[in-house]
C-alpha cells in the first residue's frame, strides 16, 4: 500500500513539475466552449438569434401594393429581422452575384394592377447560393407576406378595384357620392376584420417535449453549460490517455524492468499507475469546472453529485487506457490508435455537436461512449435529477475495464 | 532540386506509412462529412417539415383547417388519438368548431420534440400561420353576420393570388447546393490545418531530437535544402490531404469544386501557410504532447472562426471580422465564391494575397525557430 502511495505521489508530482501539456490540454475545451458559447448565445428570451438577414428589396411596380409590401419592412420585429436596401434590378442581381446580401426580394412590374384584377403574380426570391439558412428564412418570410396579400387582395377586391381605377383618373373627376357605396362596403370589411383580429381568432402556441427521462431546455438556460460537458470529457480523454501511455514510455525506456527489481510487484505498479490516472483526470476536470463556473457562470447543479460523477468519468477514462495500454505493443501504436478513438468517441458521444443533431442513423453509436453518458450525467444534474444510468454504465464498465487491464498488463509487463 | 524533393517525398513516404494514417487522411474526416453533411441536409426522416395534427375536432372545422395546411414542403399525418411518436404535432381540440362558429378566439397547441430538426419546425410553425390567415381572410369574405352553417356551400375560397417563386443570381449555379457541397469544403480545410500542424509539427520535433536533420547536413544537402525539403514535405501531406477528401467528395458525394484550377490553387496556397506554420511550431515546441495540444487548439480555433463549421452568415458580424485573422477564413472565401458564383481569378487574387502574407510571416517565424539540433 505504502509502495503504491508513493508511486501515485511520485506520478502526480512528475505531472505537475511539467504541466504545460495538462494546462494546454485544459485550456482547450474552455477556449471552444468560449468561442461556440459567445458566437451561439441565446439571447434574454433563451432563443438563438440570427445576424440582422440581409435582403435586396427591388420594387418593379411602384404601386400602392408594393408601397405596403415595402412598409411591412418596417414593423419593429422586421426590421430587427432583416437589414433591407432598395436597390434597382441591375444594380440588386450585381451584388447577389457578389454574395453582398442573403436574398433579393423583387417585388413584379403590375403587382398591384394584378392583385386589384385577382390574377396570380408572383414575388421573386432570389437566393444567395453560398448561405445555407438565411436565405431559406427569407423565402419562408416572403410565403407569408404572398399569403398575407393574397388574403387582404380577396377580402378587399372590390375597393382594390376602385382605388385602381380611382388612381388613374384625375381628382376632379371623382365625386363623394361614386366613392360612398365603397367606403360603405369597406367599413363592414373592416368590422369584420375586428372581429376575427381583436382577438386574433386563431393563435398558436408552442412547447417544446421530451421522451421519457428527457427534460427541455430550461428557462434561463445557459448555453456554456450545454457546450462545456462535451469538450471537457473529450480534453479530458486526451490528458488521461497521455498520462496512461506513460506505462508504454517507461516501457520502452526499461525503467519498470528496473523498477521490478525492487520488491514492488506488477500488481501494485499497476493500481498505482490506474489511480494516478483517476486522480489526475479528477484534480483537472475538477479544476476546469470550476475555472468553467468563474468565467462562464456554469451552474453545475448538485456539486457532490456532480463530482461523484466526474470520479466515476475519471475512474472510467482511466481504467479504459490502462486496459488499451495493455493491449499496445509499444507507444507508436499506443499514439496512432487512442487518438482517433478518442474522437471517434467525441464525433458520436456528443462532444463534436449535440446529440439530438447528430443524424438518426447513427445516434444509438453513442451508447457506446463516455462522451455521451458524462454529457447526459452532466445535464440531468443541472435539471435537478441523479444520473443513475450515467452512474450504473460508466461504474460497471470501467470496473470490468480496470480488471482486464489488471491482468492483461500484468501479462504485458512481465514479458 | 533533387535534394529538396527527396526530402519531402520521403517525409510524405513516412507519413502514409503510419498506422493512424488510413484514420486520419479518410476515415475521420468521412466521418465528419457524414455527421455535419446529413445534418445540413436535414434528418431524412424530417426533411420535408412532417407535422402530425391531432385532430380531435368534433365538427367540419378541424378537417377544414387540415385541408388549408396542405402545402408544398410539409408532410401531414392525421391523427384521432396522439401518437407515441412524432417530430411536431398541432393539436386541433374537441371545441375548435364550436368556438369558430361562435367567432371566438382560440390557441392551438404545437408540441415539438426537442430531438427534432429546429429547421424543419421553424417551416412548420411558418405553415401553420399561413394556414390560419388563409381561414381568417375566408372568414372575413364570408362575413361576420351571416349564419355559419351555411358557410361551406356559399363560402369565396381563399386563393394563392400571390405565389413565391425563387431562383440563383444569374451567372452562378444553376443547381441548388447540397449540405455536403457546404460541408466538404470546411472539413477539407480543417483537415489540412489538422493533418500538417500535427503530423508536421511532430515531425520536424521528432527529426531534431533524434539528430535527422543534423545527420542530413553530414550529406551534401545544404541548410536551405533540408528546409526547403522539410516545407515541401508537409506542402505534399496537405495536398494528399485534400486530394483524398476531394476524390471522396466527388466519388460518394458529387461534390461540386467550380473551376477545378482555381479550387485547387486555393488548396495550395492555403496548404503553403499551414507548412510553414507546422515547421514553426515543431522548432519551437520540444514535447508531442505539446505539439498535438497547440495544433488541435489552434486548428480548431481557425476553422470556428473561418466558418469551417458552420455558415459564417449565421455568425455575429464582430465574430465574422475576428475570423478574418485566421487562414481558413480567406481559403474559405475562395472556395464560395469559385463553387457557388463561379468567379474567376480576378475575383480571388487579393484572398490568395493574404494566404500568401500568412506564408510570409508563418516562413519568417519558421525559419527564425528552425533548428537543426536541441
Amino acid at each position: 500500500m505504502r509502495r503504491t502511495s508513493l508511486i501515485i505521489r511520485n506520478d502526480i508530482r512528475r505531472r505537475l513539475k511539467a504541466p504545460m501539456a495538462t494546462i494546454l490540454f485544459m485550456i482547450i475545451p474552455l477556449a471552444m466552449t468560449a468561442v461556440i458559447g459567445m458566437i451561439f448565445d441565446p439571447g434574454a428570451g433563451g432563443e438563438t438569434t440570427l445576424p440582422p438577414i440581409k435582403l435586396l428589396l427591388v420594387d418593379q411596380d411602384k404601386g400602392l401594393a408594393a408601397k405596403f409590401l415595402i412598409g411591412a419592412f418596417d414593423q419593429k420585429e422586421v426590421k430587427d429581422m432583416f437589414q433591407v436596401t432598395l436597390v434597382d434590378a441591375a444594380t440588386g442581381e450585381k451584388l447577389m452575384k457578389k454574395g453582398k446580401a442573403s436574398a433579393m426580394l423583387v417585388i413584379p412590374a403590375h403587382f398591384s394592377d394584378d392583385l386589384a384584377d385577382q390574377k396570380p403574380t408572383a414575388l421573386e426570391v432570389v437566393k444567395n447560393p453560398s448561405e445555407e439558412f438565411l436565405p431559406g428564412v427569407a423565402e419562408e418570410f416572403a410565403g407569408t407576406m404572398a399569403v398575407g396579400f393574397s388574403a387582404i387582395a380577396q377580402v378587399f377586391a372590390d375597393e382594390l378595384k376602385v382605388i385602381q381605377s380611382a388612381s388613374k383618373l384625375e381628382l376632379k373627376d371623382i365625386t363623394i357620392a361614386q366613392m360612398t357605396p365603397f367606403l360603405e362596403m369597406a367599413r363592414v370589411k373592416i368590422i369584420a376584420l375586428q372581429s376575427y383580429l381583436s382577438p386574433l381568432l386563431l393563435q398558436m402556441k408552442a412547447s417544446t417535449t421530451v421522451k421519457p427521462g428527457q427534460t427541455a431546455q430550461p428557462k434561463g438556460f445557459n448555453i456554456f453549460s450545454y457546450i462545456m460537458p462535451g469538450m471537457l470529457i473529450m480534453f479530458l480523454l486526451f490528458i488521461v490517455e497521455a498520462f496512461m501511455r506513460e506505462i508504454q514510455n517507461e516501457r520502452a525506456d526499461g525503467k519498470i524492468r528496473r523498477m521490478m527489481f525492487s520488491p514492488l510487484s506488477t500488481r501494485e505498479l499497476i493500481t498505482a499507475r490506474l489511480f494516478s490516472g483517476w486522480l489526475m483526470g479528477v484534480l483537472v476536470c475538477s479544476l476546469a469546472m470550476a475555472v468553467g463556473s468563474l468565467l462562464f457562470g456554469i451552474d453545475w447543479g448538485n456539486l457532490p453529485l456532480v463530482f461523484l460523477l466526474v470520479v466515476i468519468s475519471c475512474f472510467w477514462c482511466a481504467a479504459f487506457f490502462g486496459m488499451l495500454n495493455a493491449f499496445f505493443k509499444n507507444k507508436n501504436q499506443a499514439g496512432a490508435f487512442a487518438s482517433p478513438i478518442i474522437l471517434v468517441f467525441a464525433a458520436f458521444g456528443g462532444s463534436m455537436l449535440p446529440l439530438e443533431q447528430i443524424p438518426q442513423g447513427m445516434r444509438w453509436l453513442a451508447r457506446f461512449t463516455v462522451n455521451n453518458w458524462f454529457i447526459t450525467g452532466c445535464r440531468t444534474i443541472v435539471d435537478g435529477g441523479v444520473p443513475y444510468l450515467s452512474f450504473i454504465v460508466l461504474s460497471v464498465s470501467g470496473l470490468v475495464f480496470a480488471g482486464v487491464a489488471m491482468v492483461a498488463l500484468q501479462r504485458r509487463l512481465s514479458t | 532540386m533533387k535534394k529538396i524533393w527527396h526530402i519531402g517525398f520521403l517525409d510524405l513516404k513516412l507519413t502514409v506509412k503510419d498506422k493512424a494514417f488510413f484514420f486520419w487522411m479518410l476515415a475521420f474526416p468521412m466521418v465528419f462529412i457524414l455527421i455535419f453533411g446529413n445534418l445540413f441536409q436535414g434528418s431524412k426522416t424530417d426533411t420535408k417539415a412532417s407535422l402530425t395534427v391531432l385532430n380531435q375536432d368534433q365538427g367540419k372545422w378541424g378537417a377544414y383547417f387540415i385541408d388549408k395546411l396542405k402545402a408544398p414542403g410539409i408532410e401531414l399525418t392525421v391523427e384521432a388519438s396522439e401518437p407515441k411518436e412524432y417530430f411536431r404535432m398541432l393539436v386541433i381540440p374537441p371545441d375548435f368548431s364550436t368556438k369558430i362558429e361562435k367567432r371566438a378566439a382560440q390557441t392551438l397547441e404545437l408540441k415539438k420534440n426537442s430531438d427534432a430538426n429546429m429547421q424543419a419546425g421553424a417551416v412548420a410553425e411558418i405553415k401553420i400561420t399561413q394556414a390560419m390567415a388563409k381561414l381568417i381572410a375566408e372568414l372575413v369574405l364570408y362575413g361576420n353576420q351571416r349564419d355559419m352553417q351555411a358557410f361551406f356551400e356559399t363560402r369565396s375560397p381563399y386563393r394563392d393570388l400571390v405565389l413565391v417563386k425563387t431562383r440563383l443570381p444569374e451567372g452562378t449555379i444553376t443547381k441548388v447546393p447540397s449540405g455536403f457541397d457546404h460541408v466538404i469544403p470546411g472539413i477539407l480545410v480543417q483537415f489540412v490545418m489538422m493533418m500538417v500542424l500535427v503530423y508536421g509539427g511532430i515531425s520536424v520535433m521528432e527529426d531534431r531530437k533524434r539528430r535527422v536533420l543534423a545527420r542530413i547536413l553530414y550529406s551534401s544537402a545544404s541548410f536551405a535544402e533540408l528546409f526547403a525539403g522539410k516545407f515541401l514535405g508537409r506542402v505534399l501531406m496537405g495536398l494528399l490531404q485534400s486530394a483524398i477528401l476531394i476524390a471522396a467528395g466527388k466519388l460518394f458525394f458529387h461534390l461540386n469544386l467550380g473551376n477545378v484550377w482555381l479550387t485547387g490553387l486555393n488548396i495550395l496556397v492555403f496548404t503553403l501557410a499551414m507548412a510553414a506554420l507546422s515547421i514553426f511550431v515543431g522548432s519551437v515546441l520540444r514535447k508531442e504532447e505539446l505539439i498535438v495540444g497547440v495544433s488541435v487548439l489552434t486548428a480548431n480555433m481557425f476553422a470556428a472562426l473561418g466558418g469551417c463549421w458552420w455558415p459564417i452568415e449565421i455568425v455575429p458580424p464582430a465574430f465574422r471580422t475576428l475570423g478574418m485573422v485566421s487562414p481558413a477564413y480567406w481559403a474559405m472565401d475562395v472556395f464560395h465564391q469559385v463553387i457557388f458564383f463561379g468567379k474567376g481569378f480576378d475575383a480571388v487574387w487579393p484572398n490568395f494575397l493574404v494566404l500568401l502574407g500568412f506564408t510570409a510571416v508563418f516562413m519568417a517565424l519558421a525559419l527564425r525557430f528552425f533548428k537543426v539540433e536541441e
